[in-house]
């Protein structure tokens, strides 16, 4: 309790003041979105080029370099200075949905669809589609 | 029916405009990093740590240390009896700014 009371337009100064950092560093907290959207996008391109690419070889190097994206984006996120409020809670469900339909989408197109344009391509945006309405999401957050 | 001030209803830690901005940046994020808090309230590195030191002793503010790679890394988390008190302080001090009370 303060037994001193701030003019109103001391008290005006103080409340924009606190309005004005706070909206500056919840703009430094929407990263989330930007990682969503970038694993949206590997998520997609990996479901092609698996469903595409019928060269064993081939596939191995694209899952190789699948790893150190992975790894990649978890050293960029790890180095970010702020954590939007409830981020990774609210990212969970995509996550999960993401990776439940890039496993419905292996078991049915492999191995009969390989190759087949047709049904990889809406396949991978089917996959991409979670992770990118989470980021379109978290941008509004 | 008596009236009160909004002023009773302003946080004594609160009232410093550094202590007001740190814990108002935290508000609205889960955590922030420490050198991140003091760029943003453009402090020094002891202003700001005897700042989070009276916070955390009133237990609005957690700090939690971390590394990532081979730097150490301080992060600033408001606690939930941190966001209350702001709350009311925030609230007061919109009372006094347009002159109203609280409790008419």
């Amino acid at each position: 309790m303060s037994s001193e009371s701030p003019t109103p337009s001391r008290a005006a100064d103080d409340l924009a003041r606190a309005a004005d950092v706070a909206t500056q560093l919840r703009s430094r907290s929407r990263w989330m979105a930007s990682y969503l959207t970038l694993f949206g996008v590997g998520f997609a391109a990996i479901t092609v080029a698996l469903g595409l690419l019928e060269s064993t070889p081939v596939r191995v190097i694209v899952v190789a370099l699948w790893v150190p994206f992975v790894v990649g984006m978890v050293i960029w996120s790890s180095r970010q200075r702020v954590v939007a409020l409830k981020a990774r809670r609210r990212a969970m469900p995509y996550w999960a949905a993401a990776s439940l339909l890039y496993a419905v989408v292996l078991v049915i197109g492999t191995p009969d669809l390989l190759g087949n344009l047709a049904y990889w391509l809406p396949a991978a945006a089917v996959v991409a589609l979670p992770l990118l309405i989470g980021a379109w999401r978290e941008r509004r957050a | 029916m008596p009236s009160q001030h909004p002023r009773h209803d302003l946080n004594e830690l609160l009232t410093n405009g550094v202590r007001l901005s740190i814990a108002a940046a935290l508000q609205e994020v889960e955590k922030a990093e420490f050198g991140l808090i003091r760029d943003l309230v453009e402090i020094t590195n002891p202003a700001l740590s005897k700042h989070v030191a009276t916070l955390e002793a009133a237990g609005y503010l957690e700090v939690e240390k971390g590394r990532v790679g081979r730097r150490p890394r301080t992060w600033l988390r408001l606690t939930n009896s941190g966001r209350e008190a702001l709350k009311r302080h925030m609230s007061a001090l919109s009372h006094i700014a347009t002159f109203a009370t609280p409790h008419a």
